[in-house]
């Protein structure tokens, strides 16, 4: 007893060690360790040739977790159970299947009706189902593009279109439930999601409907358990784009109207607290502000994520969100700024993917008030840029410059031939002589309004003040809270420039970029007040062409007439970035922006 | 009419400022050095041809250098712009000294004549500037800034004065102004009933002669001791309203928004974005509060002089 006693001490260390290991290795040790923990602590002589322990621990650097350890330790010496469980954890390979993303803010809420942040729209994505989700393309070198022309069924399995595209007949998927509460997914359930769209838009899911063409519950007839027919719809190119958006998940309807009330018989209140989808993922905790846990869908028969886990920690400070990547605490670190992108670059075990992208960096001009509703001037402005200095030395090279209002990496630039339609580029002189023209030879005075704490709109703000000064140009930059940019732009009480930077459009389409910015009548975010007449006539000519041959010559002069007019200033198109470990892959970039988790893996 | 001011108090800004003192010359050094590098701000690229330094358009960015480390073409380092952070902590240094100075000179000199009057008139002024004062002091002074901020930033009331830097101004007035109040209240609150100000009444002098003549002169060595102290609180005000993005509009030079923008830079190992901004913020609040100490030397308690 008394040599037991003895040889307490060294029981003790390499408990401590082994526990340790435990927490610091996580799940990707092999059942090997656990031979050596039993054996350990019934023939405590085995102490010493733990060197492995040592060094294991010294890499991976996690003091916080040995505090922990230190506490284990006196449980294990009254309890070896509590030994056993340690090591049972390591057999467990949860942690490699656990992907941990640092995020900047937390998730606003999970009614897909009302999301709107990038962030919150990215969560919507991938915790609810929508019809049909984009083919993942090809492999391109470490990741791939969401192949745009093709689709694959979600909770619709199949679609047909009448030969006049405007019945569309959709047959829902087999044996699909919503994995919190069991109930399975019907046919009912899809009409009362759409039927609860329409009722709570005009935004969201009730304006992708209407772009469909679906303006009432009518329209939509219950065939069998199995199928419905969508009647009236609007033909166009871009349906099945639209029914991929994040706003169009099927919902619970018998959970949702459990929860509603009389005052609220949409449950609205409810579901942007709680979760009732059936997405590749699920919410399995939410930890407002701090943290939300995802669980892959365990009722979801199709191909499996990798990933069971998702975690999605909020950290504001984006050089935080940078450290806890370089130190491997997280997988994937979102909103880093260009500078923080670089370092990631250069980190070890850290990579960052930059693919060309459509993401648009745009200077939107007020062209209902003065100077900019003068179009000469407008040019001027174009011509005045150092799109370059943009390019090359803001965005650090991962961007391209801009040429228009359809972005160069979208597939319609090459199919319509539009880079001819492009006729700026830095010309201080030319910009000088159009100033002249326009009766602004002496210069003027105007204000740029960017957003409050954007390190990307102070940079490009910065350099086009520089930029413009040099013709004479006093820009004054005004940065204002996000809720007042949204006022300035809706309602073009900006003085002369705004700039938002990463403009996405969510469907890579001519006809959607046209219609959401440029009918001078409906587009819905009209931010630059501009108005052509015969851009509208085209508009209404192609909306129901649904073959790009039909297309490609009135969206040519579309274009044309657009940068003609210069309506805004197309500074690039930046690239998408994304700073992740080393073993992250599997990455596919949809049109969005919106990262699709159900694809990535731990390769490495 | 005389005022009970000894002779020996004549020239004693003058005095604080340059007279012959054993302590402080390191600090006054300092402080000249920044007044220097404040009247000098805005020429400093003309300068910058003359003699051999490097110095560049503090509001050109060079987008091809960003975070570059201090090195014989920039001995500061530049910004994540690509700024040159020399020579815009130098044309800073105008900045916030002027407005901490117009600041704490409007807020403290209503204060000090409120003070005054409230310590004169006693009764409901009395009470009534001490409420004020309490509701002024009951909000922190960061929480007051962004309430100034919310309240004014949007309306352009000011004309051709850059709205922020207005609103700065206001802000560090309306934090100086209870201080002073306080200060010359509670100096003067004793002389009320004193002989020489029974004889101003006597001899038909109003209120305000009073006030303006007698009281406020013998408060004299306290606000001169108060006035370096919250220029150097006001520059800090200043740099802290300008770290969370209020006052200077971007991208003209100040301190502390200086700071902000290399605040998370630090943490990758870019640290002279923020230390070189941070340093002149140091050093001026510490030459400044020298010359508190000094007015407390020179001038003893009760604004007699020592």
């Amino acid at each position: 007893m008394k040599t037991l006693w003895k040889r307490t001490p060294p029981v003790m260390a390499l408990v401590l060690g082994l526990a340790m290991v435990a927490v610091a290795c996580g799940g990707t040790e092999t059942v090997t360790e656990t031979v050596v923990v039993t054996s350990i602590v019934t023939e405590t002589e085995v102490v010493t040739e733990e060197v492995v322990v040592t060094s294991i621990v010294t890499e991976t650097e996690v003091v916080t977790e040995t505090e922990v350890v230190t506490e284990e330790v006196e449980v294990v010496v009254t309890e070896e159970v509590v030994v056993t469980e340690t090591v049972e954890v390591m057999v467990d390979d949860s942690e490699a299947r656990t992907l941990r993303i640092a995020i900047a803010d937390d998730v606003e809420q999970l009614d897909p009706a009302l999301g709107s942040a990038q962030l919150t729209n990215l969560v919507l994505k991938n915790v609810y189902m929508q019809p049909v989700q984009y083919r993942p393309g090809p492999d391109v070198g470490g990741f791939s593009y969401a192949d745009t022309t093709s689709f694959e069924g979600q909770w619709i399995e199949s679609w047909d279109f009448s030969d006049d595209f405007r019945t569309i007949t959709l047959k829902l998927r087999q044996n699909l439930t919503f994995p919190t509460s069991g109930n399975p997914v019907t046919a009912d359930d899809a009409i009362y999601t759409i039927n609860r769209a329409l009722a709570t838009g005009p935004a969201g899911p009730a304006w992708v409907w209407g772009n469909i063409g679906v303006t009432s519950i009518d329209q939509i007839e219950r065939v069998d358990d199995r199928t419905l027919v969508v009647h009236d719809a609007r033909p166009s190119t871009i349906v099945l784009p639209l029914m991929r958006d994040q706003t169009m998940g099927i919902m619970d309807s018998v959970t949702i109207q459990a929860n509603s009330t009389e005052d609220d018989p949409w449950g609205r209140d409810w579901l942007k607290q709680n979760y009732a989808g059936n997405g590749r993922y699920v919410v399995d905790s939410w930890e407002r502000g701090s943290r939300m846990v995802l669980k892959r869908n365990p009722t979801w028969t199709g191909f499996q994520p990798y990933f069971e886990t998702v975690e999605l920690l909020t950290v504001p400070e984006a050089a935080n969100r940078l450290a806890l990547l370089q130190s491997g605490d997280v997988d994937i670190a979102l909103d880093l700024s260009v500078q923080q992108l670089a370092t990631a670059a250069t980190s070890d075990g850290v990579k960052v993917l930059s693919v060309p992208d459509r993401n648009g960096i745009n200077v939107l001009l007020n062209n209902q008030a003065p100077p900019f509703d003068n179009v000469t001037l407008r040019k001027a402005m174009s011509y005045a840029v150092d799109y370059n200095a943009i390019v090359n030395g803001v965005l650090n090279g991962q961007a391209v410059p801009s040429q228009g209002p359809i972005s160069v990496n979208s597939r319609f630039f090459d199919l319509y031939n539009l880079e001819d339609a492009w006729i700026y580029e830095h010309d201080p002189d030319r910009a000088r002589q159009l100033m002249a023209e326009a009766g602004y030879a002496d210069g003027f005075e105007f204000e740029m309004v960017i957003r409050q704490n954007v390190p990307l709109d102070e940079a490009v703000a910065t350099n086009l003040k520089a930029q413009f000064a040099d013709l004479g140009i006093d820009m004054s930059i005004r940065p204002v809270t996000g809720a007042e940019m949204f006022d300035h732009l809706f309602g073009l009480t900006y003085g002369g420039m705004a700039f938002r930077g990463g403009l996405l459009d969510y469907v890579d389409d001519p006809y959607y970029q046209f219609f959401l910015w440029w009918d001078s009548q409906d587009a819905a975010i009209n931010w630059t007040g501009f108005a052509d007449a015969r851009i509208d006539e085209i508009l209404d000519e192609t909306a129901s062409v649904v073959s790009d041959p039909g297309r490609r010559e009135p969206y040519r002069e579309a274009v044309t007439r657009l940068v003609d007019a210069a309506p805004m200033l197309w500074l690039a198109n930046a690239n998408y970035t994304l700073a992740m470990r080393e073993d992250i892959g599997g990455f596919t970039l949809h049109p969005d922006g919106l990262l699709w988790f159900a694809t990535l893996n731990r390769s490495g | 009419m005389t005022t009970i001011v000894p002779p020996r108090e004549r020239w004693l800004v003058g005095r604080i400022l340059v007279g012959p003192t054993a302590g402080i010359t390191v600090r006054r050094s300092l402080f000249f050095l920044m007044l220097f590098l404040a009247v000098i701000g805005p020429w400093i690229e003309t300068i910058g041809q003359w003699i051999p330094i490097p110095v560049y358009d503090p509001l050109r960015p060079d987008p091809f250098n960003p975070v570059s480390p201090p090195s014989a073409e920039h001995w500061f380092g530049t910004d994540t712009l690509g700024l040159d952070i020399f020579t815009r902590v130098i044309v800073a240094t105008r900045v916030d000294f002027t407005l901490a100075l117009i600041g704490v000179t409007l807020g403290g000199g209503l204060g000090c004549l409120a003070g005054a009057w409230a310590s004169y008139r006693r009764g409901w002024v009395d009470v009534v500037a001490l409420r004020i004062v309490e509701v002024v002091q009951s909000f922190p002074v960061l929480l007051l800034g962004i309430a100034l901020f919310a309240a004014l930033g949007p309306l352009e009331i000011f004309g051709p004065v850059d709205n922020g830097m207005a609103v700065l101004v206001i802000a560090i007035s309306m934090v100086n102004f209870p201080l002073y109040l306080r200060q010359v209240r509670s100096v003067l609150l004793p002389l009320t009933e004193a002989e020489f100000v029974q004889a101003a009444k006597c001899a038909g002098l109003g209120a305000w002669g009073i006030v303006w003549h007698h009281f406020i002169p013998n408060a004299r060595g306290q606000i001169l001791a108060l006035f370096p102290l919250t220029c150097a609180y006001a520059i800090q005000i200043i740099a802290g309203l300008s770290f969370i993005g209020l006052g200077i509009e971007p991208p003209n030079p100040e301190w502390g928004s200086m700071i902000k923008t290399g605040a998370t830079l630090i943490v990758q190992g870019h640290w002279w974005v923020s230390v070189f901004p941070g340093a002149f913020i140091v050093l001026s609040v510490y030459s400044l509060t020298g010359f508190s100490a000094r007015s407390e030397t020179l001038v003893g308690p009760g604004g007699t002089s020592a």
